[in-house]
């Protein structure tokens, strides 16, 4: 067990439930990857559509801790407003703040997300900034009160990884205090894994699991790898070395040639 | 008067509250959050809010997300 933002939860694997080739693969994903805490959004829906309200049914039914997102906005402003309307909606304080500065990058505004963040922890939220591996900015959020951070490992839905590992290294280093999720860019099993092993307290995902030839077996596969993450990172890593190491005893070498050596 | 449901213009013949406003629009069983001019109307007060002339009026339901 572990505690995010309060709460006693089992699993370091967040889920997104967006791109899944079926409602039933979304369901049956999740499942198998053991996620507590799922993501949603918001978005326009006419009338006549109502696709909304299966999907409703289904978060209503599963027993997740819904985490509310704000894609697509672009302004302090925006962001702010879908915050309110998600914590009206999904009766949760929980937002996870993106907002977004570049449109082909879909990397995040530093200056205005610092900004939404402060306004919101003002009001109550609890706040998953979305942001890059740079630690200037993360300390900010963490002065305007966030006790959650969440860089990216490489840009959304890219499945580059971790791009940038120093960086998350010397991030996890200086802000012990704070629970830090790798959020965006994990593309496969080992790539979730790492984080873990790096101290980061769990992973946020969606396409690698969603856009899988088998989402199901792979959501699986990441539950696991986020386990193995985590145990690596508590049984504490050996130290790598420029040098090679016999693992096996040189005393009592059963061959000639190494004495004629000697 | 005219407004702005979800970025397209309409007309209204009178002022209605969000809670009638949504049931002309058909959102009958719905589950759907609300804004007009970029503020949140908690569903609380979707019968005490009233739209007026230019609002402009968003309105959102769950979906699936990253």
């Amino acid at each position: 067990m572990w505690t995010l933002a309060d709460r006693k939860i089992e699993s370091r694997l967040l889920i997104g439930t967006a791109r899944y080739p079926s409602p039933q693969v979304l369901q049956d994903s999740i499942a198998a990857s053991g996620s507590q805490v799922i993501t949603v959004s918001l978005r326009r829906e006419s009338a006549q559509e109502n696709n909304s309200k299966r999907f409703w049914e289904y978060l209503s039914e599963s027993g997740a801790h819904i985490l509310p997102n704000t894609a697509g906005c672009h302004s302090v402003k925006e962001a702010v407003v879908t915050a309110h309307m998600a914590r009206d909606i999904f009766n949760t304080n929980w937002i996870k703040l993106e907002v977004i500065g570049n449109d082909d990058t879909l990397q995040p505004d530093p200056f205005a997300t610092v900004e939404a963040a402060r306004i919101l922890v003002s009001e109550g939220f609890e706040v998953f900034p979305y942001t890059t591996d740079d630690l200037i900015v993360a300390e900010k959020l963490r002065d305007a009160g966030c006790r959650i951070i969440m860089p990216w490992g490489a840009p959304i839905g890219s499945g580059q990884g971790l791009r940038n590992i120093e960086a998350l290294k010397t991030m996890r280093k200086r802000l012990p205090e704070l629970t830090l999720i790798v959020d965006a860019g994990i593309g496969a099993p080992s790539h979730a894994s790492h984080a873990l092993e790096l101290g980061f307290d769990a992973v946020l995902l969606n396409t690698a699991v969603a856009l899988a030839q088998d989402p199901v077996g792979m959501a699986r596969a990441f539950q696991y790898a986020v386990s193995a993450g985590r145990r690596a990172y508590e049984s504490g890593l050996m130290q790598a070395s420029s040098r090679a190491q016999a693992s096996s005893p040189t005393v009592g070498l059963p061959f000639w040639h190494h004495e004629q050596n000697l | 008067m005219q407004i702005t449901i979800n970025g397209k213009a309409t007309t209204l013949d009178q002022p209605v509250s969000v809670q009638d406003l949504l049931h002309r629009l058909g959102y009958l069983d719905h589950f759907v959050a609300v804004a007009v001019n970029q503020s949140c109307v908690l569903r609380r007060d979707f019968g005490l809010q009233f739209i007026k002339a230019d609002d402009q009026i968003e309105i959102l339901a769950p979906m699936a997300g990253g």
